[in-house]
Protein backbone atom coordinates (compact mmCIF):
# COMPACT_ATOMS: atom_id res chain seq x y z
CA UNK A 1 0.00 0.00 0.00
CA UNK A 2 1.36 3.39 -0.98
CA UNK A 3 1.64 6.25 1.50
CA UNK A 4 -0.90 8.30 -0.45
CA UNK A 5 -3.43 5.52 -0.07
CA UNK A 6 -2.89 5.34 3.69
CA UNK A 7 -3.44 9.09 3.92
CA UNK A 8 -6.70 8.81 1.99
CA UNK A 9 -8.02 5.87 3.99
CA UNK A 10 -7.51 7.33 7.47
CA UNK A 11 -7.89 10.96 6.41
CA UNK A 12 -4.39 11.72 7.68
CA UNK A 13 -2.46 14.96 7.63
CA UNK A 14 1.20 14.97 6.71
CA UNK A 15 3.35 16.32 9.53
CA UNK A 16 6.66 15.63 7.84
CA UNK A 17 6.95 14.81 4.18
CA UNK A 18 10.65 14.10 3.66
CA UNK A 19 11.05 10.41 2.99
CA UNK A 20 10.40 7.61 0.60
CA UNK A 21 6.94 8.01 -0.93
CA UNK A 22 7.48 5.14 -3.34
CA UNK A 23 7.69 2.57 -0.59
CA UNK A 24 5.08 -0.15 -0.76
CA UNK A 25 3.89 -0.76 2.81
CA UNK A 26 3.00 -4.36 3.35
CA UNK A 27 2.21 -4.69 7.05
CA UNK A 28 0.73 -2.62 9.84
CA UNK A 29 1.83 -2.72 13.45
CA UNK A 30 0.18 -0.80 16.27
CA UNK A 31 1.86 -0.23 19.62
CA UNK A 32 2.42 2.40 22.25
CA UNK A 33 5.27 0.49 23.78
CA UNK A 34 8.43 1.05 21.79
CA UNK A 35 10.18 -1.84 23.45
CA UNK A 36 7.39 -4.14 22.25
CA UNK A 37 7.85 -2.74 18.79
CA UNK A 38 11.58 -3.43 18.96
CA UNK A 39 10.87 -6.96 20.09
CA UNK A 40 8.32 -7.84 17.45
CA UNK A 41 9.69 -6.12 14.36
CA UNK A 42 13.27 -7.10 15.07
CA UNK A 43 13.56 -9.52 12.20
CA UNK A 44 14.05 -8.69 8.57
CA UNK A 45 10.67 -7.74 7.18
CA UNK A 46 9.06 -5.91 4.34
CA UNK A 47 8.09 -2.29 4.97
CA UNK A 48 5.94 -1.84 8.07
CA UNK A 49 3.68 1.07 9.03
CA UNK A 50 3.94 1.92 12.72
CA UNK A 51 0.66 3.15 14.21
CA UNK A 52 1.17 4.67 17.64
CA UNK A 53 0.14 7.21 20.23
CA UNK A 54 3.73 7.94 21.22
CA UNK A 55 4.76 11.41 20.05
CA UNK A 56 8.24 12.01 21.48
CA UNK A 57 11.40 11.72 19.35
CA UNK A 58 11.94 8.16 20.57
CA UNK A 59 9.29 7.03 18.14
CA UNK A 60 11.37 8.36 15.22
CA UNK A 61 14.53 6.78 16.58
CA UNK A 62 12.72 3.47 16.94
CA UNK A 63 11.41 3.73 13.38
CA UNK A 64 14.88 4.54 12.06
CA UNK A 65 16.50 1.62 13.82
CA UNK A 66 13.84 -0.78 12.57
CA UNK A 67 13.83 0.62 9.00
CA UNK A 68 10.20 1.66 9.35
CA UNK A 69 9.61 4.27 6.63
CA UNK A 70 6.29 5.75 7.81
CA UNK A 71 4.89 6.51 11.28
CA UNK A 72 1.20 7.22 11.77
CA UNK A 73 0.26 9.05 14.96
CA UNK A 74 -3.26 8.19 16.07
CA UNK A 75 -5.87 10.00 18.15
CA UNK A 76 -4.88 13.34 16.60
CA UNK A 77 -2.31 13.83 19.31
CA UNK A 78 -0.29 17.02 19.41
CA UNK A 79 3.28 16.28 18.54
CA UNK A 80 6.56 17.75 19.77
CA UNK A 81 8.44 19.97 17.33
CA UNK A 82 11.62 18.01 18.10
CA UNK A 83 9.96 14.83 16.83
CA UNK A 84 9.09 16.43 13.49
CA UNK A 85 12.58 17.86 13.21
CA UNK A 86 14.20 14.50 13.82
CA UNK A 87 11.86 12.76 11.37
CA UNK A 88 12.92 15.28 8.74
CA UNK A 89 16.57 14.62 9.44
CA UNK A 90 16.10 10.85 9.40
CA UNK A 91 13.82 10.78 6.34
CA UNK A 92 10.83 9.25 8.04
CA UNK A 93 7.38 10.28 6.86
CA UNK A 94 5.17 11.37 9.77
CA UNK A 95 1.41 11.20 9.46
CA UNK A 96 -1.39 11.99 11.91
CA UNK A 97 -4.96 10.81 11.97
CA UNK A 98 -7.84 11.82 14.23
CA UNK A 99 -9.08 8.25 14.49
CA UNK A 100 -8.24 6.13 17.53
CA UNK A 101 -5.78 3.26 17.08
CA UNK A 102 -8.53 0.64 16.88
CA UNK A 103 -10.43 2.41 14.11
CA UNK A 104 -7.21 3.30 12.26
CA UNK A 105 -6.23 -0.36 12.22
CA UNK A 106 -9.71 -1.42 11.19
CA UNK A 107 -9.86 0.95 8.25
CA UNK A 108 -6.41 0.02 6.98
CA UNK A 109 -7.08 -3.68 7.43
CA UNK A 110 -10.30 -3.38 5.51
CA UNK A 111 -8.40 -1.66 2.72
CA UNK A 112 -5.97 -4.56 2.46
CA UNK A 113 -3.05 -3.75 4.75
CA UNK A 114 -2.01 -6.96 6.45
CA UNK A 115 -1.09 -7.67 10.00
CA UNK A 116 2.42 -9.01 10.34
CA UNK A 117 2.25 -12.75 9.84
CA UNK A 118 5.05 -13.76 12.17
CA UNK A 119 4.34 -15.55 15.41
CA UNK A 120 5.77 -14.14 18.57
CA UNK A 121 8.08 -16.38 20.55
CA UNK A 122 9.37 -15.60 24.00
CA UNK B 1 43.58 -6.82 16.71
CA UNK B 2 44.39 -6.52 13.03
CA UNK B 3 40.85 -7.34 12.01
CA UNK B 4 39.47 -4.26 13.74
CA UNK B 5 37.85 -1.82 11.33
CA UNK B 6 36.15 0.66 13.64
CA UNK B 7 35.80 1.43 17.35
CA UNK B 8 33.06 3.71 18.62
CA UNK B 9 32.32 4.69 22.18
CA UNK B 10 29.68 6.95 23.72
CA UNK B 11 28.93 7.96 27.31
CA UNK B 12 25.30 7.50 28.38
CA UNK B 13 23.75 9.42 31.25
CA UNK B 14 21.01 8.06 33.46
CA UNK B 15 17.61 9.76 33.19
CA UNK B 16 18.71 11.57 30.01
CA UNK B 17 15.59 10.58 28.10
CA UNK B 18 15.96 13.44 25.60
CA UNK B 19 19.08 11.90 24.14
CA UNK B 20 18.05 8.29 24.43
CA UNK B 21 18.88 6.65 21.12
CA UNK B 22 21.28 9.30 19.86
CA UNK B 23 24.33 7.16 20.51
CA UNK B 24 22.69 4.21 18.79
CA UNK B 25 21.78 6.30 15.76
CA UNK B 26 25.32 7.60 15.48
CA UNK B 27 26.85 4.16 15.81
CA UNK B 28 24.36 2.87 13.26
CA UNK B 29 25.31 5.59 10.80
CA UNK B 30 29.04 4.99 11.27
CA UNK B 31 28.63 1.25 10.84
CA UNK B 32 26.69 1.70 7.61
CA UNK B 33 29.33 4.07 6.29
CA UNK B 34 32.19 1.79 7.26
CA UNK B 35 30.54 -1.28 5.79
CA UNK B 36 29.63 0.52 2.60
CA UNK B 37 33.15 1.67 2.01
CA UNK B 38 34.74 -1.47 3.30
CA UNK B 39 36.56 -3.56 0.75
CA UNK B 40 35.07 -6.56 2.52
CA UNK B 41 31.69 -5.45 1.42
CA UNK B 42 29.48 -8.41 0.66
CA UNK B 43 25.90 -7.95 -0.37
CA UNK B 44 24.24 -4.70 0.70
CA UNK B 45 21.19 -6.56 2.01
CA UNK B 46 23.28 -8.65 4.34
CA UNK B 47 25.17 -5.60 5.68
CA UNK B 48 21.92 -3.75 6.28
CA UNK B 49 20.56 -6.69 8.19
CA UNK B 50 23.50 -6.96 10.58
CA UNK B 51 23.48 -3.20 11.17
CA UNK B 52 19.77 -3.45 11.86
CA UNK B 53 20.29 -6.25 14.35
CA UNK B 54 23.11 -4.36 16.08
CA UNK B 55 21.00 -1.20 16.14
CA UNK B 56 18.07 -2.82 17.87
CA UNK B 57 20.31 -4.42 20.50
CA UNK B 58 22.20 -1.16 21.08
CA UNK B 59 18.99 0.81 21.43
CA UNK B 60 17.71 -1.63 24.02
CA UNK B 61 21.03 -1.52 25.87
CA UNK B 62 21.12 2.27 25.76
CA UNK B 63 17.56 2.47 27.05
CA UNK B 64 18.49 0.19 29.93
CA UNK B 65 21.32 2.50 31.00
CA UNK B 66 19.17 5.65 30.73
CA UNK B 67 16.29 4.05 32.60
CA UNK B 68 18.17 2.27 35.35
CA UNK B 69 21.71 3.51 35.81
CA UNK B 70 23.43 6.73 36.82
CA UNK B 71 26.09 6.58 34.16
CA UNK B 72 27.47 4.17 31.64
CA UNK B 73 28.88 3.81 28.18
CA UNK B 74 28.27 1.82 25.08
CA UNK B 75 31.08 0.75 22.87
CA UNK B 76 30.90 -0.91 19.50
CA UNK B 77 33.78 -2.54 17.70
CA UNK B 78 33.45 -3.54 14.09
CA UNK B 79 35.68 -6.47 13.24
CA UNK B 80 36.09 -8.13 9.90
CA UNK B 81 33.88 -10.99 11.02
CA UNK B 82 31.49 -9.49 13.54
CA UNK B 83 30.14 -6.47 15.39
CA UNK B 84 30.83 -6.60 19.11
CA UNK B 85 29.06 -4.21 21.47
CA UNK B 86 29.55 -3.62 25.16
CA UNK B 87 27.19 -1.74 27.46
CA UNK B 88 28.64 -1.10 30.89
CA UNK B 89 27.18 1.02 33.63
CA UNK B 90 27.51 2.24 37.17
CA UNK B 91 24.03 1.55 38.30
CA UNK B 92 21.89 -0.36 40.69
CA UNK B 93 22.87 -3.67 39.13
CA UNK B 94 20.44 -6.47 38.56
CA UNK B 95 19.18 -8.28 41.61
CA UNK B 96 18.10 -11.39 39.79
CA UNK B 97 19.46 -12.11 36.32
CA UNK B 98 17.01 -14.88 35.59
CA UNK B 99 14.08 -12.63 36.46
CA UNK B 100 15.56 -9.82 34.37
CA UNK B 101 15.58 -12.08 31.32
CA UNK B 102 11.95 -13.02 31.80
CA UNK B 103 9.72 -11.38 29.17
CA UNK B 104 7.56 -8.67 30.67
CA UNK B 105 9.50 -8.32 33.90
CA UNK B 106 10.51 -4.70 34.41
CA UNK B 107 11.61 -2.39 37.16
CA UNK B 108 11.44 0.71 34.95
CA UNK B 109 10.15 4.00 36.33
CA UNK B 110 6.81 5.55 35.50
CA UNK B 111 8.63 8.18 33.42
CA UNK B 112 10.29 5.53 31.27
CA UNK B 113 6.97 3.81 30.72
CA UNK B 114 5.31 7.08 29.73
CA UNK B 115 7.87 7.46 26.99
CA UNK B 116 7.10 4.02 25.66
CA UNK B 117 9.90 2.07 27.30
CA UNK B 118 10.11 -0.40 30.13
CA UNK B 119 7.99 -3.22 28.78
CA UNK B 120 10.53 -5.65 30.17
CA UNK B 121 11.58 -7.00 26.80
CA UNK B 122 14.96 -5.39 26.32
CA UNK B 123 17.40 -7.98 27.59
CA UNK B 124 15.32 -10.82 26.21
CA UNK B 125 15.29 -9.08 22.86
CA UNK B 126 19.05 -8.64 22.80
CA UNK B 127 19.48 -12.28 23.73
CA UNK B 128 17.10 -13.26 20.94
CA UNK B 129 18.65 -11.17 18.18
CA UNK B 130 22.35 -11.39 18.89
CA UNK B 131 24.57 -14.29 17.97
CA UNK B 132 26.41 -14.17 21.28
CA UNK B 133 25.11 -12.71 24.52
CA UNK B 134 26.84 -12.26 27.84
CA UNK B 135 25.41 -10.51 30.88
CA UNK B 136 26.85 -10.08 34.33
CA UNK B 137 25.81 -7.79 37.12
CA UNK B 138 26.70 -6.99 40.71
CA UNK B 139 23.72 -5.83 42.70
CA UNK B 140 24.40 -2.35 44.01
CA UNK B 141 27.34 -1.78 41.67
CA UNK B 142 26.61 -2.10 37.99
CA UNK B 143 25.97 -4.18 34.94
CA UNK B 144 28.15 -5.41 32.10
CA UNK B 145 26.52 -6.57 28.92
CA UNK B 146 28.27 -7.85 25.82
CA UNK B 147 26.66 -8.98 22.62
CA UNK B 148 27.85 -9.88 19.17
CA UNK B 149 26.24 -9.85 15.76
CA UNK B 150 28.12 -11.99 13.31
CA UNK B 151 28.68 -11.25 9.68
CA UNK B 152 27.78 -14.42 7.86
CA UNK B 153 29.61 -13.73 4.69
CA UNK B 154 30.89 -16.57 2.63
CA UNK B 155 34.50 -15.58 2.57
CA UNK B 156 35.79 -18.47 4.65
CA UNK B 157 35.22 -21.17 2.07
CA UNK B 158 32.14 -23.28 1.97
CA UNK B 159 28.63 -21.98 2.34
CA UNK B 160 26.73 -21.25 5.51
CA UNK B 161 23.16 -22.30 5.47
CA UNK B 162 20.13 -21.70 7.63
CA UNK B 163 18.66 -24.78 9.23
CA UNK B 164 15.38 -23.93 7.51
CA UNK B 165 17.06 -24.31 4.13
CA UNK B 166 18.88 -27.46 5.13
CA UNK B 167 15.63 -29.14 6.18
CA UNK B 168 14.04 -28.09 2.93
CA UNK B 169 16.88 -29.19 0.69
CA UNK B 170 17.42 -32.57 2.33
CA UNK B 171 13.64 -33.11 2.60
CA UNK B 172 13.94 -33.93 6.29
CA UNK B 173 11.02 -34.78 8.55
CA UNK B 174 11.25 -32.63 11.68
CA UNK B 175 10.21 -34.54 14.77
CA UNK B 176 10.61 -31.94 17.51
CA UNK B 177 8.62 -28.81 18.18
CA UNK B 178 10.80 -25.82 17.50
CA UNK B 179 10.91 -22.07 17.71
CA UNK B 180 11.16 -19.93 14.61
CA UNK B 181 14.58 -18.70 15.72
CA UNK B 182 15.90 -22.23 15.83
CA UNK B 183 15.32 -22.48 12.09
CA UNK B 184 17.30 -19.30 11.56
CA UNK B 185 20.43 -20.72 13.13
CA UNK B 186 23.28 -21.12 10.71
CA UNK B 187 25.16 -24.31 10.01
CA UNK B 188 28.23 -24.64 7.90
CA UNK B 189 29.68 -27.93 8.98
CA UNK B 190 28.52 -31.45 9.61
CA UNK B 191 29.84 -34.48 11.44
CA UNK B 192 28.69 -38.01 10.77
CA UNK B 193 29.28 -40.48 13.57
CA UNK B 194 27.38 -43.02 15.66
CA UNK B 195 29.86 -43.23 18.51
CA UNK B 196 28.87 -40.70 21.13
CA UNK B 197 32.31 -40.54 22.69
CA UNK B 198 33.81 -39.69 19.31
CA UNK B 199 31.36 -36.87 18.80
CA UNK B 200 32.11 -35.59 22.29
CA UNK B 201 35.82 -35.50 21.72
CA UNK B 202 36.17 -34.76 18.02
CA UNK B 203 33.15 -32.98 16.58
CA UNK B 204 33.42 -29.22 16.32
CA UNK B 205 30.87 -27.15 18.22
CA UNK B 206 27.69 -25.99 16.49
CA UNK B 207 27.97 -28.57 13.81
CA UNK B 208 25.20 -30.59 12.17
CA UNK B 209 25.23 -34.12 13.49
CA UNK B 210 24.26 -37.04 11.32
CA UNK B 211 23.73 -40.34 13.10
CA UNK B 212 21.68 -43.48 13.08
CA UNK B 213 21.39 -43.32 16.87
CA UNK B 214 18.26 -41.90 18.45
CA UNK B 215 18.46 -42.63 22.17
CA UNK B 216 18.35 -39.93 24.83
CA UNK B 217 22.13 -39.76 25.29
CA UNK B 218 22.38 -38.28 21.83
CA UNK B 219 20.66 -35.15 23.14
CA UNK B 220 23.06 -34.96 26.06
CA UNK B 221 26.03 -34.96 23.72
CA UNK B 222 24.36 -32.46 21.38
CA UNK B 223 23.70 -30.11 24.29
CA UNK B 224 27.31 -30.18 25.41
CA UNK B 225 28.59 -29.60 21.88
CA UNK B 226 25.94 -26.93 21.17
CA UNK B 227 24.72 -28.92 18.19
CA UNK B 228 21.60 -27.23 16.80
CA UNK B 229 20.30 -30.10 14.67
CA UNK B 230 20.57 -33.86 14.72
CA UNK B 231 19.72 -35.76 11.56
CA UNK B 232 18.59 -39.27 12.37
CA UNK B 233 19.08 -41.55 9.41
CA UNK B 234 17.44 -44.74 8.11
CA UNK B 235 14.04 -43.71 9.45
CA UNK B 236 14.90 -44.47 13.06
CA UNK B 237 12.28 -43.30 15.53
CA UNK B 238 13.51 -41.57 18.67
CA UNK B 239 11.59 -42.09 21.89
CA UNK B 240 9.21 -39.45 23.19
CA UNK B 241 11.64 -38.75 26.04
CA UNK B 242 14.46 -38.02 23.60
CA UNK B 243 12.35 -35.57 21.64
CA UNK B 244 11.19 -33.81 24.80
CA UNK B 245 14.71 -33.38 26.07
CA UNK B 246 15.79 -32.06 22.68
CA UNK B 247 12.99 -29.49 22.67
CA UNK B 248 13.99 -28.41 26.16
CA UNK B 249 17.49 -27.70 24.87
CA UNK B 250 16.35 -26.05 21.60
CA UNK B 251 17.79 -28.88 19.56
CA UNK B 252 16.00 -29.92 16.40
CA UNK B 253 15.77 -33.62 15.64
CA UNK B 254 14.98 -34.38 12.02
CA UNK B 255 14.62 -37.71 10.32
CA UNK B 256 15.43 -39.05 6.88
CA UNK B 257 14.87 -42.34 5.12
CA UNK B 258 18.34 -42.14 3.63
CA UNK B 259 21.43 -43.75 5.07
CA UNK B 260 24.12 -41.75 6.86
CA UNK B 261 26.30 -42.10 3.80
CA UNK B 262 23.73 -40.65 1.41
CA UNK B 263 22.72 -37.73 3.63
CA UNK B 264 26.34 -36.91 4.29
CA UNK B 265 27.00 -36.86 0.58
CA UNK B 266 24.06 -34.61 -0.16
CA UNK B 267 24.83 -32.21 2.67
CA UNK B 268 28.49 -32.10 1.68
CA UNK B 269 27.51 -30.96 -1.76
CA UNK B 270 25.04 -28.40 -0.46
CA UNK B 271 27.61 -26.84 1.85
CA UNK B 272 30.26 -26.84 -0.84
CA UNK B 273 28.13 -25.17 -3.49
CA UNK B 274 29.32 -21.72 -4.42
CA UNK B 275 26.80 -18.90 -4.51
Amino acid sequence: MKVEEIIKIVDAEVLQEEGNWDVNIKYGFAADLLSDTLFVISREEEPVLLITGVTNPSVVKTAKILDIPVVLIARGKPIEASTVELAKKENIILLRTKYIVFVTCGLLYEAGLKGAPWKIQY
Amino acid sequence: MEDTILVLEFPIFGEDFDHLGDATLRIRESLLKALNTSILNGSIGREKEIVRKSGICLYEAEANIVIHAKFGFIKTILYKQKIVSIAKDIGPGINNLILALKPGYSTASEKARMLGFGAGMGLKNIEKISDFFFLTSTFGKGTYLLFEVWRNDNTFGGVKMKIRKLIEELKLEVLTNFKEEDLDKIVEKAYTCDLLSNVLSKAEEETTWITVQSNINVVGVATIKRIPIIIVTESNTPEEETLKKAELNSIIIARTKLSSFEVSGQLYNLLKKQN
